[in-house]
This record gives structure tokens, sequence and C-alpha cells, in this order.
């Protein structure tokens, strides 16, 4: 690979945006390349230099100054909430949220079949009643069919 | 309460105006710093961070939390500049150059340098190389100076980069390689006499 490509590659690789096995193969030219090598170590003071400028602020009151052009401007917003919506809206934080649509659901699904479990047990019992007094009566009916037959036999 | 930048954008398009105070002064500093790493003039700095913030209130319903905020805020900063700079090539003898900025009030003598015990290049105790540092920056095309500048001031990854300016990762790859190129150029002697 010639010089040209490699020079390329060094941006990148002082941003850390190359890849462990690009960068070991820099490094491996940059130790036999003089010219690549300057070019790296320039590239990095250049870097820390701008670094070393301090950045720059708004001068004190950036949002009183704001807050008087925003005064001619309305938002456009998304919707108007009202009421429960509201406060839903504007009371809680997103984890919260989730965190209290989260209980309900659990709520709902807990009381949903503590309910389902009761019915179904009042459906056995009455269920299992009737079985057993229609059992009741096909037995003695039964009885009352073979007995006579068994008697006849004897 | 600590709320997230997207909690904020949420509340702001519920009604509530403090979320949007909220949002300026937790970017009000990144933004004017950007902006004026591309003007180059504290005043049209305020005035045009003023600018992106007054776009943020009108716009932000435009906001689908599809990506970071600080990526739209980003990308809308960058626009601003690039089209206050459009404007301003429509009136030529409007025209800023930091290589002269004393015309604009921002004298050399404004710029404070980064404490020395901070820093290891004496050479930045010396006014005149910051100075040069920004002029350099400043003669960058718009793209190049707007994708190094979030690069070096905000320390945004590719990816991030990559979306604010809607293009590929590899385009600002060679964008940075071509930006930082250009400035080495333009201050090499400072760069080698460095220790």
């Amino acid at each position: 690979m010639s010089c040209k490509k490699w020079k390329k590659k060094l941006s990148s690789c002082l941003d850390n945006e190359v890849s462990y096995r690009e960068r070991l193969k820099i490094e491996k030219h940059l130790k036999s390349c003089q010219a690549c090598f300057n070019q790296f170590k320039q590239l990095d003071r250049l870097h820390r230099l701008v670094q070393s400028i301090p950045p720059e602020k708004p001068g004190p009151g950036f949002y009183e100054r704001l807050s008087e052009r925003l005064s001619q401007k309305k938002p456009i917003l998304k919707k108007k909430l009202l009421g429960w919506r509201y406060v839903w809206q504007l009371s809680f934080p997103r984890v919260g949220k989730i965190a209290i649509a989260v209980s309900a659901v659990l709520l709902l699904s807990v009381s949903f079949y503590i309910w389902r479990s009761s019915i179904s047990y009042e459906v056995n019992i009455k269920v299992f009643e009737e079985e057993y007094l229609r059992s009741q009566q096909m037995n003695s009916f039964a009885g009352e069919l073979a007995l006579p037959a068994f008697l006849e036999i004897k | 309460m600590q709320y997230s930048d997207e909690e904020l954008v949420e509340r702001f398009g519920a009604g509530d105006e403090e979320s949007f105070k909220m949002l300026v002064e937790r970017y009000q500093d990144r933004v004017y710093h950007i902006v004026y790493g591309i003007v180059g003039n504290k005043e049209e700095a305020e005035d045009l961070s003023q600018e992106v913030f007054l776009r943020v209130y009108r716009f932000l319903h435009r906001f689908k939390g599809k990506s970071r905020f600080y990526t739209w805020l980003y990308r809308l900063t960058i626009n601003v500049c690039l089209s206050a700079k459009r404007k301003r090539k429509n009136e030529p003898a409007k025209i800023f150059s930091l290589a002269n900025p004393s015309e604009h009030g921002d004298d050399p003598g404004e710029i404070e340098l980064a404490d020395e015990s901070l820093s290891p290049w004496k050479i930045l105790q010396n006014r005149e190389m910051a100075e040069k540092i920004k002029s350099a920056i400043n003669s960058l095309s718009e793209v190049l100076k707007s994708t190094f500048v979030l690069r070096e001031f905000e320390e945004l990854s590719y990816e991030e980069l990559a979306r604010v300016f809607q293009c590929s990762r590899g385009t600002i790859k060679s964008r940075l390689s071509r930006a930082r190129e250009q400035l080495r150029r333009k201050i090499e002697p400072y760069l080698n006499g460095a220790v």
C-alpha cells in the first residue's frame, strides 16, 4: 500500500474509529515510515491544540433574551392534553409510568386468575353433585331390573 | 427531578413550557460553542444560537424520537449555520472573516487560553497561535468545518456524525481526513514547533 493510502487512514486512527486489526497494521507502518509517523504526530498535536482552546459560552441572560423572541412565536403542540391525561403525561417520569403500567397489568392478571379459579371450583362442585346423583339413579334403576331376573334364573 | 432529553421533549409536546427551558439550559453552551466554531463571531453566534432554539420551539413536534435528541438538535444547528452563511453570501459587504476578527469586536485579547498547567503545549500560551487555529478552521469549506467542529468540540462518534449529516460513515471519515489535512498544512510550522 502506498503512503498516500496510509495517510488517509491516520485521521480515523486518531479518532479510534478503526478496527483493532487495522490499527495494528497502521502502527506497523508508522514504525517503518518516518514521513507517515511525522504526519500522524502533527495530526495528534493539532487535535490536542484544538482541544486546549476553552469552549466559548453565550453571555448571561441567554434564556431571557430568547424568551423575549419566543413570546412572539407559539409552538405547534402535538395535542392538547386535558384532565387525567395531562396529569399522567406530566406527573411521572417515563420510568415511573412503566412501573405503574406493569403493576396495573400484574394486578389485573392476578385478579383475573383468582376470579377464574373460584368460578371453576363452583362449577366443578355442581357438576360433581349432578354426576353423583345421576349415577345413584342409574344404580337403583339397574338394581330394579337385575334383581327379578336373577331370582327367576335361580 | 432529572428528566432525560426525550422526557423533556414529551413534556414540552404536552404543553409544559418549563421543560423547554430545561432543554435550553442543558444545551445552550454546546450549541453556542458549535455555532461559534462555525461562524467565528460572538455576536452572530449568539443570534444564530437563539435562532436554533426558536426553531426547536416551533418544530419540536417534528422530532419523532427515532434518533437521540442531541443529534436532531445538532443537525438543526448545522442547518441554521449553513443557511445563515448562504444568506450572507448574497450580502458581500457583511461577510465576516476570522482573518480580521478585530473588525467585528473579537479582538485577540478576548480569547482565553486553557490553564497552562493542564496543557502540555507551551505554544498555546501564545494567543496568536489560538487565532491561527481558529482562522485555519474558519477557512475550511462549510461542510468540512461543520463536521470537524462537531467531532472536535462535541466528540461525536462517526456513527452519530453520519446521523447528523445524513450520510455514510465513509463520507464522515473522508471529510475529517480532508479537514485535518488542510488544517495541518495551514499551521504546519506551529505543529512542528510544539513540544
